[in-house]
């Protein structure tokens, strides 16, 4: 609804400074601030469309809470603010709508939490992210992650605004807190067996190729990432979540707001894990067809390099394959080692001279060829020495990097 | 390896209100909510299904063109046997993206080191005489 009349310019000055430093707001901030907003939205919207009975009864509240007087100004100023004509401030408005979800119809207390559920959900999965989304698992300690991922949703606090405190119980409040962890410990559990999955569709895949691979895995639902050289061992892993919820005594309304949440949630997971697998499926024919394609890449002197990212079942995987010539670094170091056994022949044949020389008592000449001829043919042989360890390491981190399935970061 | 098979949680029971329900099976919930809420749930479901019906199939044609395109970028790669063409290529495939650089790398010829040997032995042998 627009603002008519006048609207009062209120002047801020704002400080911009090049220098300042900027701190990123936090997702799940952002995701709770958004509940707030929907939740003020249409409480607003409520406030307006309340019927006689209940605008009376709101009047009668407001005027044991601030007085008969603010009282009537409300009431006489609630065409105003119904159609716009005159503003309401953040703590005018605040002051307001504090009384009107203590009014609502239960069925209207019941949709104004629903706004809050979803959102609470997604704000407590992003602060998994926030909390867990720097940390590097190694693979065989999968299981571990997902328990102490576990006991965070078990502890991390749900506040919810006063929209909603002064209208349900603490019991009630405590039921809906509970549903949204035991939903996001279901997805927890469900996150891992997909991440499992991954990892050892991935292994199989990239195993007994001829190419050095580096995966980086980063788990969707937590954000960490995944350490592995190969997934030897992660299918033995298991991880059960622990979490019951015995409601015995819950209402009826609430009992059929809460299984409607559960279903739409669960029907949600459902589909979203139907999209994933058939993602998994397509990203393992994506690694099969660049696997193949630079195997194909069949100049012996050729080399390739690829860099792939794939969405698969449980996060994105990102893999940088390396096909290097084998034969080409045994060449080069070959060619090195013969550069070396030729500057030994090169250093004794200029012994023999030298030694000749002297004899012939041409002093000037030998100094010289030693002052010159010691420093680069050391040079030379150094260079060549290294130049020649150099590759033999990278011939040796390539077969091993073959040997364990996956390259060591 | 194979995958671990999917056991159902021992733990994937929900008690509200005291009855119980499997939450393995969430169109079972369906059975005691009310019919307008069945209903809704039940649309936005098949409504759901369609997406991602229709999701995984875009990413599967996307996924066979990026398919094509790098086997027509390989091919290049294998027809320049002199190693001249330094390639490289980047492709959208359904579920991300790959890119491929190929380089030939020189070797040092065996024959160049043998004739500076050759060369330096020739040498010595006139000096030392």
């Amino acid at each position: 609804m627009a603002y008519r009349g006048c609207r009062r310019r209120s002047y801020r000055s704002y400080s911009y400074s090049r220098s300042s430093y900027y701190a990123p707001i936090s997702q799940s901030v952002v995701l709770r601030q958004k509940a707030s907003n929907e939740a003020m939205k249409f409480v607003r919207q409520a406030f307006f469309s309340l019927d006689y009975a209940r605008l009376e009864r709101y009047f009668s509240q407001y005027g044991r809470e601030h007085g008969s007087s603010s009282a009537s100004y409300a009431r006489k100023t609630y065409p105003s603010w119904k159609c716009g004509a005159v503003g309401m401030s953040g703590q005018t408005a605040t002051r307001i709508l504090k009384i009107v979800p203590g009014i609502l119809s239960r069925q209207d207390q019941l949709k104004l939490l629903e706004i809050y559920i979803p959102l609470l959900q997604q704000s407590l999965a992003e602060k998994f992210r926030e909390s867990l989304g720097n940390k590097v698992i190694p693979a065989l300690e999968l299981n571990i992650f997902y328990q102490k991922a576990e006991a965070l949703a078990k502890q991390v606090s749900l506040p919810v605004d006063w929209f909603v405190k002064g209208v349900f119980t603490d019991e009630e409040l405590a039921h809906f807190q509970e549903i949204i962890r035991f939903l996001l410990i279901q997805r927890l559990d469900r996150s891992f067996k997909n991440v499992v999955s991954d990892l050892i569709e991935l292994h199989n895949a990239c195993r007994g190729k001829p190419l050095q691979i580096e995966l980086n895995y980063r788990i969707s639902a937590l954000g960490a990432q995944v350490e592995l050289e190969t997934a030897q061992g992660v299918q033995n892993l298991t991880y059960t979540p622990s979490y019951e919820i015995d409601q015995s005594k819950v209402t009826e309304d609430i009992r059929g707001m809460l299984l409607r949440h559960v279903a739409d949630s669960l029907i949600q997971d459902e589909a979203n894990q139907r999209l994933a697998s058939g993602m998994q499926n397509i990203a393992l024919n994506e690694l099969a067809t660049t696997l193949g394609s630079i195997e194909r890449a069949n100049n012996p002197n050729a080399e390739a390099q690829s860099t792939l990212r794939i969405e698969a079942k449980g996060g994105t995987a990102v893999l940088e394959i390396n096909k290097i010539s084998i034969a080409s670094l045994r060449q080069s170091i070959s060619a090195a080692r013969l550069k070396q056994t030729v500057l030994v022949i090169v250093a004794v044949c200029v012994a023999i001279l030298i030694f000749n020389l002297l004899d012939s008592k041409k002093g000037g000449l030998v100094i010289l060829t030693l002052f010159v001829g010691l420093p680069i043919g050391g040079s030379l042989w150094y260079s060549w020495k290294g130049e020649a360890e150099s590759k033999q390491k990278q011939i040796d981190s390539y077969e091993l990097a073959q040997r364990k399935v996956f390259a060591k970061k | 390896m194979s995958s671990p098979n999917e056991k159902s949680s021992q733990k994937n029971e929900l008690s509200l209100g005291g009855q119980r329900f499997q939450i393995t099976d969430p169109l079972s919930l369906l059975s005691v909510l009310p019919e307008e809420d069945r209903k809704k749930i039940v649309v936005d479901y098949a409504a759901k299904s369609l997406d991602v019906e229709t999701e995984l199939k875009q990413k599967i044609q996307k996924s066979q063109l990026a398919g094509f395109e790098m086997d027509s970028f390989i091919d290049r790669t294998n027809q320049d046997s002199q190693g001249k063409l330094n390639l490289s290529g980047e492709f959208e495939t359904g579920t991300g993206k790959v890119k491929i650089s190929t380089r030939t790398v020189q070797s040092t010829s065996i024959v160049t080191v043998l004739v500076i040997i050759g060369a330096i032995l020739v040498l010595i042998a006139i000096v030392t005489h």
